[in-house]
């Protein structure tokens, strides 16, 4: 993976997010009550709950694009509400949940290099870092094309390369996989590993899908509910533990159930990839 | 949050029923029309400070029974934000050209004149599409002859305007996150501006199809009549009120004029 530009300071802060004690209210009640929480380095967050309990809104609040009524929100030690927005650029990859308030170029290349470019960013380090991304996406043979012809899952890649085209240390990601088939899906938890495995960038994803529990078993998870976070810990231990699911109006992905029914230890890593993969066949080949 | 986005904030408000409960809001939407009417043709006609002043007064306390103070108070600042730099300037040029204190008098009254007349004609409106359910519009505006396609296309295209100025502020702010407004160069502006409204007019688009689909497929507009399963009950308070805001508006005019 191509290294992060010069364009970023290189040493990485820790943690790179901090929420303290946010409140926040559209109109009269408080859709987000108390919460608190730290992204470090190296983390991926997974933020589930029903629809409502206000993930997008705790993404926008991260984002610096809503101002809570209580409580700070610090990205790099630095209050988010008074960053330049030039250092929001550089340090904050925002993929909202409607792709189409992204879209206004007429070839997708131009619009995935949007950002690298109001950066000031060399033409050529910019095509390939655009062509990295697009590989890994599968989006390559888009690039030429108008994006208004786009599907929705077509449209939703092209925002997510967008979005972390020049890897930022902190990505926010709001239903990224909406729109997407089971193998799109993969290859997005892929690239998400990568960027950070290889360069350490920091990783909210707010969804309702639990697919991406059984392909991000290493992940951290916060479940919402009404605006309040009711738990927190590892998506493994909330799979072996689902209640807590169940309690959110969730459930567990299909690959644990049938891990459990078939007696198969899918906490053993090995183990449980496998069963992934037959899985995947399977529902690859049903949505076909 | 910069200016633009506070406008846009206010503005996508003004047209929101939001208020189910309290006096108003249960009233029936032909007393609230003749309401909005009443005040709208007072506003209009009577040229008297004090009457237009005590008219506001008894809107605000109307108001007060259905939507709580501080709706009430930010419509107020908003309306306030929006007229404070004319009246500013105005009161600044009469200052400057005209030496006579009774024709600096009197200007500033007119201006007080024009100043009520739209806040009383704006809160009417406000009380109305606040405590009115859209559907209620849309039947109400039925009842008197026009077909209830347009009606509710009416009343579909005020939720819009609101939904707008909301994307609005959001495509600005992704955008922005983006790195938008960095380059100040004249292309680099115009650049800004499609950044900002390609994406509105497509989401744009995209509601108003989802509409017209969801609207189609559900026979809308197949048949130029129509019946209504709820019917809101023209109550004995509705008579008291709108004869009670007619027969004072005649009185206030007569008195007036
Ligand atoms: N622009 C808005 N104005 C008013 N209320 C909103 C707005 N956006 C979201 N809400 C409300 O805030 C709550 C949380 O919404 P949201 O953060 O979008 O939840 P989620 O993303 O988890 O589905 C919901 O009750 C929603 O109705
Ligand atoms: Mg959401």
């Amino acid at each position: 993976m191509i290294s992060r530009g010069d364009y970023v300071d290189s040493d990485v802060c820790d943690p790179v997010a901090v929420v303290d004690s946010v409140w926040f209210r559209y109109e009269e009640d408080y859709v987000l009550k108390n919460i608190a929480f730290e992204v470090l380095r190296k983390d991926i967050v997974v933020v589930m709950g029903p629809n409502g309990s206000g993930k997008s809104t705790l993404l926008k609040i991260l984002a610096g694009i809503l101002k809570p009524q209580r409580g700070e929100v610090y990205i790099c030690g630095k209050n988010v509400n008074e960053m330049q927005s030039t250092d929001l650029t550089k340090y904050i990859g925002f993929v909202h949940q409607n792709p189409w308030f992204y879209i206004f170029n007429l070839k997708v290349y131009d619009e995935i290099s949007f950002t690298l470019r109001n950066l000031g960013v060399n033409e050529n380090i910019i095509a390939e870092n655009v062509l990295e991304i697009a590989t890994e996406l599968d989006i390559v043979d888009l690039l030429d094309k108008s994006p208004f012809t786009l599907s929705e899952g077509e449209a939703r890649r092209v925002v997510i390369a967008s979005a972390v085209v020049h890897k930022p240390l902190l990505l926010l990601m709001d239903e990224p996989t909406a729109g997407l088939d089971y193998n799109n899906k993969k290859k997005f938890i892929g690239i998400i590993r990568r960027l950070n495995k290889v360069l350490g960038t920091a990783i909210v994803i707010a969804t309702h899908d639990i697919d991406i529990l059984a392909i991000l078993g290493e992940a951290k998870i916060v479940v919402m509910n009404r605006g309040e976070i009711v738990y927190r810990g590892y998506v493994g231990d909330i799979l072996s533990n689902p209640k807590i699911l169940i309690e959110n109006s969730l459930s567990i992905p299909v690959e644990i159930e049938i891990a459990k029914m078939l007696g198969i230890n899918w906490r053993n890593l090995e183990n449980f990839n496998n069963l992934i993969a037959e899985v995947g066949k399977i529902k690859g080949s049903l949505c076909r | 949050m910069s200016l633009t986005n506070i406008y846009l904030k206010i503005f996508s408000q003004i047209f929101v029923y939001h208020s189910e409960e309290g006096f108003l809001a249960k009233l029936h939407p032909s007393s609230k029309t003749v309401l909005l009417f009443v005040c709208t043709v007072l506003a209009i006609l009577c040229t008297r400070v004090e009457v237009l002043l005590l008219t506001l007064a008894t809107l605000i306390i109307l108001a007060s029974t259905s939507i709580n103070l501080k709706r009430i108070s930010s419509i107020f600042i908003s309306l306030a934000m929006f007229i404070a730099p004319m009246v500013f300037f105005m009161i600044i040029y009469i200052a400057i050209s005209c030496r006579s204190l009774y024709r600096l008098a009197e200007t500033t009254l007119s201006i007080t004149i024009a100043m009520s007349r739209l806040a009383v004609i704006s809160i009417a409106f406000y009380i109305f599409f606040a405590t009115t359910k859209p559907q209620s519009i849309a039947r109400a505006l039925n009842k008197l002859g026009i077909p209830y396609k347009y009606g509710y296309g009416f009343v579909i295209s005020l939720r819009l305007l609101s939904i707008l100025s909301n994307d609005l502020i959001e495509i600005m702010s992704i955008q922005k996150l983006r790195g938008l407004n960095i380059g100040n160069n004249f292309l680099n502006k115009i650049k800004n501006y499609l950044a900002v409204f390609i994406p509105l007019a497509i989401s744009t688009l995209n509601r108003v199809d989802e509409i017209t689909v969801s609207l189609e497929v559900k026979g809308f507009g197949l048949k130029d009549k129509r019946s209504y399963l709820y019917v809101e009950p023209f109550r004995f308070t509705d008579t008291i009120f709108s004869s009670l805001c007619i027969a004072l508006a005649i009185a206030t005019l007569y008195f007036c004029i």
